[in-house]
């Protein structure tokens, strides 16, 4: 299964926010986006769930384009935003059940992605009641709902501990084995640091690169023009 | 998890609604106790009729409806009542004032005090207490007494007729004060065109349906955008976000409302309130109108979803739409019949959503036609669903090019 990212252009309250972003990637591959705040990470991943249509461009799955083919992206991609995006009076087992019938949720409770990111720990507590790690599981729990091949995450281990992090990178692991790919924007070094390929958008545009640890160098290359 | 707390709340809420609608009922201006003015009369034991005058004007005449009488023993007593607004106003019925009536004279009157804030209807009242004392009470008195000079002049005994002179004076009065036994008397206290227990049943309905919607308040707060972006990007775009939103916030209401109307219920079937507009068929008359709140509970339902969808922040969700709830009812007349307020307010407050809502339920109550109420109902609830969805609409878009 192959994905292509072909010349996505993007203008956002007039302003241009993308320009000619392409990308190629196939299955197991994890892929980091990089940029200063405010540099069209976040409206690059909105595009690719379907919030957002391009001025043009296309993400196309072994010839269909996804952004047309609106039920094909809903079972291709799955899209956990930035925050919370879970109902926080409900429990776990509520928000799961918004997404999953009963009997999906239970069989991946016991034995699938939902049981690897250990959800059954805290699934009758309420989410306002939840660390940050364990919310950010849910919503990934719940995002994974179709058994996406895309996985598109918008900083998900932002202002977590070490072990909640760790906990979530083996996820990925497990995601990438089992076939899936991962497209994450993160400004976090050590998940750059696990990631197969990393690409920077700066000044609207796409540009790889090779993390080697150098911070410094890395901020130098971040920095808009 | 949230359903049974939203549950719990409107069954807490439901009791403190009704007992408050009891307690406002009990007390209202409307019911026939508490319009009454109480007048001071000094000086009337003197003499037997006029005592017993004031004794039927009391239990027997009609103002009896309007007017209590207190008899004081002396005029500082009752100026001190009048003082304590015990009182509304007081008459002084000086010593010589039978006699002068006895004798056909006109040199003593009756005197009357009354406090400036009820000036203007206690001499109404005191007019109609006057025409019962002069036309009816004071002629027959009259009449009596004459009878007796005459019984006297002619060296008859008076005495020994006096029991006659007694009875035919109770035949005068019986014959003359019949007036409460022409009608009978309900107590209607008509407000915007209801009784008073359906008036305050209908705003306190009302009112229950839109204050409970802070019960769900965790949830209004709870729903994050994020979610929202999320849900639109696996294909629950706003119209199916708002619209499936809409109808888990109608139907909780409408949970909400049977918990109010079912303790409402058992109040009603108690007898401990009763509405004069549901005596045909009670019981069906009172789910008629629990039906009937059905399109108003749409209807605030749809207002709930916009306000806590338009408004951001935690403080301002509940403060604003509190205190709009607060300017919404006021205006439509929720707490006090609206002929209080000035024309124009009065106006704006009969187009509003709870003054459609409130006329929509008066033509429940009073079996008219709906029609245009419910037309107005259906366009409020159309505008407040479009405005949601294009608020989330704004909402999930505000995410911006990050």
């Amino acid at each position: 299964m192959q994905f292509d990212i072909s010349n996505i252009n993007m203008t956002y309250k007039k302003k241009k926010v993308l320009t000619d972003v392409s990308l190629s990637f196939g299955q197991g591959e994890s892929i980091g986006i990089l940029g200063e705040n405010g540099t069209g990470k976040s409206t690059l991943l909105s595009i690719l769930s379907g919030q957002f249509l391009p001025d043009s461009g296309s993400f196309m799955m072994d010839g269909t384009d996804l952004i047309k083919n609106e039920k094909l992206r809903q079972n291709v991609v799955a899209f956990v935003p930035q925050g919370t995006p879970l109902i926080e009076e409900l429990t776990a087992r509520d928000n799961l059940r918004l997404w999953y019938s009963k009997d999906s949720m239970l069989a991946s409770l016991d034995s699938g992605f939902l049981g690897m990111l250990g959800i059954n720990s805290f699934i009758d507590v309420p989410v306002h009641k939840m660390s940050g790690g364990m919310k950010k599981r849910l919503a990934i729990g719940c995002a994974i709902h179709a058994n996406p091949k895309v996985l598109l995450l918008d900083e998900p281990t932002a202002s977590l501990d070490i072990l909640c992090k760790e906990r979530i990178y083996t996820y990925f692991d497990y995601f990438k084995k089992s076939g899936g790919t991962i497209l994450l924007v993160t400004h976090d070094e050590r998940e750059i640091s696990l990631m197969d390929r990393c690409f920077i958008l700066k000044n609207t545009k796409f540009y790889p690169y090779s993390y080697d640890g150098n911070m410094m160098q890395l901020a130098n290359n971040l920095r808009n023009e | 998890m949230l359903l049974p707390k939203i549950m719990l709340i409107a069954f807490g809420f439901s009791l403190a609604v009704i007992i408050a609608c009891g307690v406002v009922i009990s007390n209202s201006s409307a019911t026939k106790d508490s319009v009454k003015f109480s007048v001071g009369v000094v000086g009337t034991k003197e003499d037997s009729y006029l005592g017993m005058g004031l004794n039927l004007l009391k239990n027997v005449d009609d103002i009896k409806n309007m007017l209590d009488i207190i008899e004081f023993d002396s005029e500082e007593e009752a100026k001190q009542a009048l003082d304590g607004l015990e009182i509304s106003a007081y008459a002084v019925i000086p010593p010589e004032f039978v006699d002068s009536i006895n004798y056909f004279r006109n040199d003593s009157q009756i005197r009357y005090y009354s406090d400036s804030g009820q000036k203007g209807l206690s001499n109404v009242i005191m007019d109609e207490v006057s025409t019962i004392a002069s036309n009816i009470i004071i002629c027959a008195e009259a009449g009596l007494f004459t009878l007796q000079d005459i019984l006297n002049e002619t060296q008859i005994d008076s005495q020994k007729y006096w029991e006659d002179v007694n009875s035919l004076f109770m035949e005068i009065m019986s014959v003359v004060i019949i007036r409460s036994e022409l009608t009978e008397i309900e107590d209607l206290g008509m407000s915007l065109g209801l009784t008073t227990f359906a008036y305050y049943f209908t705003t306190f309905s009302l009112i229950y349906i839109m204050l409970i919607s802070f019960a769900k308040t965790s949830y209004h707060i709870g729903q994050t955008k994020e979610f929202e972006r999320m849900a639109f990007a696996f294909g629950i775009n706003k119209k199916r976000q708002v619209m499936s939103e809409y109808v888990a916030i109608c139907v909780g209401n409408v949970a909400c409302f049977v918990i109010f109307e079912l303790l409402f219920g058992i109040v009603f079937v108690t007898g401990i309130i009763s509405i004069t507009e549901f005596r045909d068929n009670p019981v069906g008359n009172f789910l008629l109108f629990g039906l009937g709140m059905i399109p108003v509970i749409m209807l605030i339902s749809a207002m709930e979803m916009f306000l806590f969808e338009i408004i951001s922040g935690l403080i301002n969700k509940i403060v604003v739409v509190f205190m709009l709830y607060l300017i919404f009812t006021y205006i439509s007349g929720f707490f006090y019949p609206k002929e209080i307020l000035p024309a124009t307010v009065r106006f704006i407050g009969e187009y509003i959503p709870t003054g459609v809502s409130f006329e929509y339920l008066r033509m429940v109550i009073q079996k008219k036609s709906i029609l245009l109420p419910i037309i107005e109902i259906l366009i409020y609830m159309s505008i407040f669903i479009a405005g949601t969805i294009w608020a989330r609409r704004h909402n999930i878009n505000k995410g911006g090019a990050e």
